[in-house]
């Protein structure tokens, strides 16, 4: 049996981030001086520069802006999920705050860009819980 | 004059400063059986013969960064002693950067001839589809938000985008099919390419088995084994040697607006092909109908359709059904990749493109031979969307 790649949830860039994961809670950098939202995590805003940031919860449902349904993975711990989707999912209420994730609920030709999806998460390992996707109901 | 016009003069000054004069490269394989080392002597001296130019008129070195170190090639050829060496980092846009590194280098007095290569075992060595991901920009991205979920190779990377262009503009199937049956046609005029003998038709394309859907295998370029190399030297210099120079008439680079990370791109369509394009065309003084052909760096087809957008040749979203025209077979508005590219001749970084260019520019090309070419494009495409663009006239034009 091998195992999925784990993030480091101990990364003080994203330290905040996986906390809020366990959290079943989808945080991302606001910018302390001009408010933009970034995500990914970055030192500093691209907008203005500033190093000032907070963490600021976003909702954990968007819309589906495409996908892709992997028949060969490039790390181990895949094997047994071919055909996997992984999708990227846009996030109001900034339509560059975009989460890429697994949708392991639905086979590749029920997905259409446009639907409304809902992140769930997943506790992988001990102390690391990561949001996937899945239609929303 | 303002500053930006003082800068569009110096950049004008590049123009046609350097002309390519000497190309070569090995046999393409799927197991060399040597080393990379050896493979890249053997382009390099294959590009100095066709030149007419012995080792002693070198004095630069230029490769991309992943591919065997300027310095162990500049020993191995015994030009140890060159003035200048540069490394380029554009993943597979870095070809076409060697040749802005190159012209810098040429049209600022810091060198006079330099040979520009790249070597690779890229098949039976180190996997390009294996190792590209931990070798790019942003790899803290990579392994904290995209490896967890299998996300980590290029053809994944890509068909994102593209099912994304499928939604938006009704690209389709048929469209990408179009690029890699056209390339494999061209590909059987072709002695060094890999697939020649393997024609493909639309119905195998069509049934090939699918990698990351929307890409299927013969969506995807080939990985090969094998070297090539270019001798560049100055205007002055070019003349008078074996073969009609070929000018770097234009030259850009560009990146996108983020190159580190795709999925947070405020446009997905925008890309550093389309930075480069446009000051690249200017200090050649030519537009993109202009050209004769066009050798577009095709890691995967989409990529080719979404170039032929950003480089002009046609308009946002209306590079599928460019693509399905015609327009880019051999007898077509703009030829393209009439070596069969890296879908079809080899996986070279795009050395192998601007080969073709210059062979097509001096009419070398027997079969396969563009009448009358005399002004081709020749761009690449890197890492996650960064983007350069040379235009290569003839001397005679």
């Amino acid at each position: 049996m091998t195992t999925k790649p784990l993030p480091d949830v101990n990364d003080p860039d994203f330290a905040p981030y996986f906390a809020a994961c366990c959290e079943r809670r989808l945080v991302v950098q606001r910018c302390g001086s001009c408010g933009r939202l970034r995500w990914p995590p970055r030192p500093a805003c691209p907008a203005c520069r500033s190093t000032e940031a907070t963490w600021a919860d976003v909702p954990t449902t968007g819309t589906l802006y495409s996908w892709v349904n992997c028949w060969r993975a490039g790390v181990p711990g895949f094997e047994d999920e071919i055909p996997y989707v992984v999708a990227v999912v846009e996030v109001e209420p900034a339509a560059h705050v975009r989460f890429l994730g697994n949708v392991r609920d639905a086979r590749s030709e029920e997905l259409a860009i446009g639907m409304r999806m809902t992140a769930e998460f997943v506790d992988i390992a001990e102390g690391v819980t990561l949001p996937y996707w899945r239609m929303a109901r | 004059m303002s500053d930006v016009e003082a800068q569009r003069d110096r950049r004008r000054a590049l123009a046609d400063a350097i002309s390519i004069v000497g190309v070569g490269e090995t046999e393409y394989s799927r197991k060399s059986g040597r080393t990379p080392a050896h493979l890249a002597v053997e382009a390099i001296n294959a590009a100095l013969a066709d030149a007419g130019l012995e080792r002693q008129h070198v004095d630069g070195v230029i490769a991309y960064l992943r591919s065997v170190p300027v310095d162990d090639i500049a020993s191995a050829i015994g030009v140890g002693a060159s003035r200048f060496t540069g490394v380029t980092h554009m993943g597979g846009a870095s070809s076409v950067e060697g040749l802005e590194l190159a012209a810098m280098a040429i049209a600022s007095g810091l060198a006079e001839t330099l040979v520009v290569y790249i070597a690779r075992n890229g098949a039976s060595g180190d996997r390009i589809a294996d190792r590209v991901a931990g070798r790019l920009p942003g790899r803290q991205l990579r392994t904290q938000l995209e490896a967890p979920y299998g996300w980590t190779m290029p053809a994944q990377w890509f068909s994102m985008i593209c099912r994304r262009h499928m939604h938006e503009y009704g690209t389709t199937k048929e469209h990408l099919g179009a690029v890699a049956v056209t390339t494999r046609a061209h590909a059987q005029l072709n002695l060094r390419a890999m697939m020649r003998g393997r024609p493909l038709t639309m119905e195998q394309y069509l049934a090939s088995e699918p990698i990351s859907e929307p890409y299927s295998k013969l969506d995807c370029c080939l990985e090969s084994d094998g070297a090539a190399a270019v001798v560049v030297t100055s205007r002055e210099r070019a003349r008078g040697l074996r073969k009609m120079p070929v000018r770097l008439a234009g030259i850009a680079t560009g990146r996108p607006e983020f190159t580190d990370d795709l999925v947070g791109r405020t446009d997905w369509f925008k890309t550093g092909v389309g930075v480069a394009a446009p000051p690249a065309f200017e200090m050649a003084g030519l537009r993109p109908s202009e050209m004769d052909a066009a050798m577009i760096y095709d890691c995967f087809t989409f990529e080719v359709i979404h170039q032929l957008e950003e480089a002009g040749f046609c308009g946002e979203g209306e590079g599928g059904p460019f693509a399905a025209s015609g327009a880019i077979a051999l007898g077509g508005k703009l030829p393209l990749n009439t070596s069969g590219g890296l879908l079809s001749e080899a996986h070279m970084l795009g050395m192998n493109h601007i080969i073709e260019a210059v062979r097509q520019l001096r009419g070398e090309c027997g079969e396969r031979q563009i009448p009358d070419a005399s002004k081709i494009a020749v761009v690449g495409w890197g890492g996650m969307a960064e983007g350069a663009v040379g235009i290569l006239r003839s001397d005679r034009a």
